[in-house]
């Protein structure tokens, strides 16, 4: 018998993190959170069959991420910045407005590499089961995304040993 | 050790102070709405004449006591797919379609609704069976609507199992209107599906409605399709390619022969439903039932990857030819370092019927990932240029991402 209050458990705590990793993927937060409903029903689906929550995190990001792919061949890039009110959030809003335009430049699926890799930090090889690849593919468009970005944001690589 | 073997710290700071401040959120309702021209420039009129008005009282103004049925044709079926709703089904293509979002994911309770109609489905309006007065206002009294729903509390869907449809109540709200409710399940995620007539709903109306409420199925997450009426094209994130081929054709959902996991299935395509299932192997590991089925005017594409899938996981290999600009009748040659022109196929041995179909294996490479191709044509389909051509137009309309 599926566990409701283990699901609703993992729910709450994973929501956010769905929701903001199809927002970087789809630069869309009203897709994403509709992408994100889904991945979580989907998941719903399938608990009877899930092991733990690493199992649970990695259904529901490769069903996220599937659920993206399939939403940005429909869509386009909106990047909508919300309105700003204080000199705080000019400032927020602009950095932000950088970084869409940045990842806007750049493929879906590079976007889902980096997104997963750097930002969610799963590993490359779990990164390649979720996007149905093999980690070289993962690496070539890990390195380009990167590459990408760091120009377009002027920032110096940041990996850590 | 490669860049990417480790994270980019510097970079991931970046990006989380780009959606910090993204929380989930309950969203407004939103529609899609799907339909012909003749719906589209009804709806360009529509949202013109809305815009100079208070949107709710000029849509009234317009639908209120109109009857724009739109007629039942079963012989060409429309598929609904679409990437904001977790269902597909089979509706009359010239019926409304339209996808109501009201599915944030944490809200308390909400619900995603795709609903298909013989009128024209207002977006700014609330109805259903038991909820408001104002059914033959927004539909006449002959309309036919399916509800298609997936009802939230906490994220979930409300699970359950299959039921229904049951038998037709009265809808309180709309004397003479009547419904009927069947919900729908796949391991514990339900969806509702919910028949509604007006009284002037004729018996061939409330058929096709039937017809749709009965097709509605989960939509794969991995595979789906997508077609305006004349061509499908089907999109498969697992095995990373689409492809595009006449709406009448039929693509299996399983594969058609899985006794062979190197290389390994990705499509089977025909102008019939293709037969899972024969014997293990009958000329370089061909699907039996399949090729049996062939008719005279009959094609079957069968692609596989040249890769392994053996043991779960999936690789792609390269190493055939280039793939060709245009797909034509051809076969590997020159020690499969290219495609060269085999304009009339070879015959299968075997039974006299499988005599009278044509065939041709290609491989060729892709993507940095290799592939192997069977089409199979029958005689009077080869002899007929246009229809041959189809097979090599979707060919040609294969697109793969590498694996």
């Amino acid at each position: 018998v599926a566990d409701r209050a283990t699901f609703e458990g993992f729910y709450r705590e994973n929501l956010t993190r769905v929701v903001r990793a199809c927002a970087l993927v789809l630069l869309d937060r009203s897709v994403a959170e509709d992408v994100t409903a889904e991945a979580f029903a989907r998941l719903w689906s399938r608990w009877g069959q899930i092991q733990d929550d690493d199992h649970a995190g990695g259904f529901v990001f490769k069903t996220a991420m599937r659920l993206c792919a399939k939403r940005a061949r429909h869509r386009e890039v909106l990047g909508a910045v919300p309105e700003a009110e204080s000199p705080d959030e000019i400032a927020r809003a602009l950095d932000r407005q950088e970084v869409i335009r940045a990842l806007a430049g750049i493929s879906t699926r590079q976007r889902q590499a980096v997104v997963l890799r750097d930002w969610a930090g799963f590993g490359t090889g779990e990164v390649a089961t979720m996007l149905s690849m093999q980690e070289s593919t993962v690496r070539v468009h890990l390195a380009r995304g990167r590459a990408a970005l760091r120009a377009a944001l002027g920032i110096q690589e940041g990996v850590q040993p | 050790m490669s860049e990417t073997d480790v994270r980019d710290e510097r970079l991931a700071q970046v990006l989380d102070r780009a959606v910090r401040d993204v929380r989930p959120s309950p969203a407004p309702e939103r529609a899609i709405r799907r339909g012909g021209a003749r719906r589209a420039a009804w709806l360009a009129t529509s949202v013109a004449t809305v815009s100079v008005f208070v949107a709710g009282a000029i849509w009234a103004a317009t639908v209120v006591g109109s009857d724009e049925r739109q007629p039942v044709d079963r012989s060409a079926p429309a598929s609904f797919s679409a990437p904001e709703a977790p269902w597909t089904f089979e509706y009359p293509s010239a019926w409304s379609v339209a996808t109501t979002s009201r599915a944030a994911p944490d809200l308390i309770t909400n619900v995603l609704r795709t609903a298909v109609a013989n009128a024209p489905i207002p977006h700014d309006a609330a109805y259903g069976p038991n909820s408001s007065a104002n059914a033959s206002s927004l539909f006449s009294d002959g309309g036919a609507v399916v509800l298609i729903e997936r009802l939230w509390t906490h994220a979930m869907p409300l699970g359950g199992e299959d039921r229904g449809p049951g038998p037709f109540s009265d809808d309180a709200q709309n004397p003479g209107w009547t419904f009927r409710e069947r919900a729908r399940c796949e391991g514990t995620l339900c969806f509702h599906v919910v028949e509604w007539f007006g009284p002037a709903a004729t018996p061939e109306e409330r058929a096709a409605a039937a017809e749709v409420a009965d097709s509605v199925r989960l939509a794969d997450v991995d595979r789906w399709t997508e077609t305006d009426g004349v061509f499908t094209t089907l999109h498969d994130e697992d095995d990373l390619f689409t492809v595009t081929y006449p709406a009448d054709w039929a693509a299996s959902d399983v594969p058609i022969n899985d006794r062979v996991c190197s290389p390994f299935e990705i499509l089977a395509l025909a102008t019939y439903p293709p037969r899972p299932g024969g014997e293990a192997v009958m000329d370089a590991q061909l699907p039996s039932h399949a090729v049996e089925d062939l008719g005279l005017n009959d094609i079957l594409i069968w692609l596989n990857d040249a890769g392994s899938a053996c043991g779960g996981g999936r690789r792609s290999d390269g190493g055939g030819p280039e793939r060709p600009e245009h797909f034509e009748p051809s076969e590997p040659c020159e020690g499969w370092t290219q495609l060269c022109p085999e304009p009339t196929g070879r015959r299968l041995g075997g039974t006299q019927a499988l005599q009278l179909i044509r065939g041709w294996w290609l491989g060729f490479d892709d993507a940095g990932r290799g592939f192997y191709v069977f089409v199979g044509m029958g005689e009077e389909a080869f002899a007929d240029p246009a229809r041959a051509q189809l097979a090599w137009d979707v060919l040609d309309s294969l697109r793969f991402l590498p694996r």
